[in-house]
C-alpha cells in the first residue's frame, strides 16, 4: 500500500493587521481513496498576539499518516483564521485552502487568505466600531471553485506552513512524482 | 540478516542548539536552556540523552545574542515515520531579584531529510488569561509557565493557550538514516538538472 507522511508545523500568520489575538483552525481533506491511519486531521492552534514584526507565531505541530489506493483526492489543507478579542469574543478573519505538494522533502507553503467583505455602509461602520465579521455558512466554497461568483471578498494576510513530505512505495505502483 | 527481514530503520541526529536571539537586547543576568526530545509511540531510543540543561550564559559583544552551543545527539529506531522526533527547547532566565523566570518555548522538528540543516524557531510564551494576571506578572516578574512543555509537541491542547512570541532559537542538526530507503520511504527532494 502506498503511504504519505506529512510532518511539519503550522508556523505563523502575517499581514492580518488585527490588534486582537489570532488563532487558526485547520482541517485536512482528502478524496475517498485516502485513509488517515494516524494523526489528527483537524485541530486548532493557540491564540497568539502580534510580535514587533507584525507576525503571529503559532508553531503548531502537524504529523499525519495517510494510506492511499489511488492518487485522486490528494490531501489539501483548509484553514480558517479567527480573532479573539480581550472580551473573549471571536469571529472569522480569514479563509484559505492549499493543496499539499507531491514531491518529498521540505516545503514552505504560504497560503493567502480572504474573508467575506462587508458590503453596505452600515455593515462597515458596525465592523469598525463594534467588531465582528462575516462567516460562511457553507464552508465548501473554501476548497471548491464552483458557485463563487456570488461572493464579495476582502483580501487578508498570509499563513505560513513548514512541512516535509515523506512518501512510501508510490513508485511500486507506477506513480511518477519526480 | 536477509533483505526481506528489514522492518526497522535507524535515524541518528547530531547537532547543537547554537544561540538565542532577543531582538531588543537582553536585560537578564543569566540565561539557560533546557531541551527535551519527544517522539511517537513506535519510536525507540537507542543512544543519546533525551533531556539536558545548558550552562548559564551571558551575552557578549552582540547584546542581542546569547551563545549556548549545546550539543544534542540521539539515535532512535522505529518501524514508522509517524511520530518523528521533535525537540522542545525551554529558555529561562535567572536574575537576582525576580529569580528563575521563563523566557519562552521553541519547538523544532528534527530533520526528516538526510544532511545538515540550520533551523530557526520563534520563542513563544503563554500569556495570562486575565488582565489582573498580566499585571501581576509584570509586577512580580514571574511569568506564567506550562506545567509540561511537551504538550507543545502534540498540539492537542494548544487551543487552550494564549501566547505571545519574542525572540528565536537557532539549531544546527545533521540527520543520517539507515534502511529508510530499503523500507520504501522516499524523503529526498528532486534534484534539479541544469
Amino acid at each position: 500500500m502506498a503511504e504519505l507522511h506529512i510532518i511539519g508545523q503550522l508556523q505563523s500568520a502575517s499581514d492580518f493587521n488585527d490588534p486582537n489575538s489570532l488563532f487558526c483552525r485547520y482541517s485536512f481533506q482528502t478524496g475517498p481513496n485516502w485513509t488517515l491511519i494516524s494523526g489528527l486531521s483537524e485541530g486548532q492552534t493557540a491564540a497568539g498576539k502580534e510580535n514587533f514584526k507584525k507576525n503571529i507565531d503559532w508553531v503548531h505541530p502537524l504529523d499525519l499518516h495517510y494510506v492511499c489506493k489511488g492518487i485522486q483526492g490528494w490531501p489539501k489543507i483548509i484553514l480558517q483564521v479567527s480573532c479573539l478579542d480581550s472580551f473573549g469574543r471571536s469571529w472569522v478573519v480569514g479563509y484559505g485552502c492549499c493543496a499539499l505538494p507531491s514531491t518529498p522533502g521540505y516545503h514552505t507553503i504560504k497560503v493567502p487568505c480572504w474573508v467575506p467583505a462587508a458590503t453596505t455602509v452600515t455593515e462597515r461602520l458596525k465592523q469598525y466600531f463594534i467588531g465582528g465579521g462575516h462567516e460562511l455558512t457553507q464552508t465548501d466554497i473554501i476548497n471548491l471553485g464552483s458557485d463563487r461568483f456570488k461572493l464579495i471578498t476582502q483580501s487578508k494576510g498570509e499563513i505560513k506552513l513548514n512541512i516535509c513530505i515523506v512518501l512510501r512505495n508510490l513508485t511500486q505502483f507506477g506513480v511518477e512524482y519526480k | 540478516m536477509k533483505e526481506s527481514e528489514v522492518t526497522k530503520f535507524l535515524v541518528s541526529f547530531n547537532g547543537n542548539i547554537e544561540y538565542v536571539i532577543f531582538p531588543a537586547g537582553i536585560f537578564d543576568e543569566q540565561l539557560y536552556i533546557q531541551f527535551e526530545v519527544v517522539w511517537g509511540i513506535d519510536w525507540d531510543p537507542k543512544s543519546g540523552l533525551c533531556t539536558g540543561t545548558s550552562q548559564m550564559a551571558r551575552p557578549g559583544s552582540d547584546p542581542e545574542k546569547v551563545i549556548f552551543n549545546m550539543p544534542v545527539e540521539m539515535v532512535l529506531g522505529s518501524t514508522n515515520v509517524f511520530g518523528w522526533p521533535q525537540l522542545v527547547v525551554t529558555v529561562r532566565a535567572k536574575n537576582f531579584f525576580s529569580g528563575d523566570t521563563l523566557r519562552g518555548y521553541a519547538l523544532f522538528l528534527l530533520p526528516p531529510v538526510a544532511g545538515t540543516h540550520e533551523m530557526t524557531a520563534p520563542l513563544v510564551k503563554p500569556r495570562s488569561a486575565t488582565m489582573l494576571g498580566e499585571w501581576l506578572a509584570w509586577l512580580t516578574g514571574r511569568q506564567p509557565e506550562l506545567v509540561d512543555p511537551r504538550m507543545l509537541a502534540t498540539g492537542k491542547e494548544n487551543y487552550l493557550l494564549r501566547t505571545e512570541s519574542y525572540g528565536h532559537v537557532r539549531l544546527k542538526m545533521t540527520m543520517v538514516s539507515k534502511d529508510l530507503r530499503k523500507l520504501g520511504y522516499d524523503n529526498m527532494a528532486p534534484v534539479l538538472k541544469m
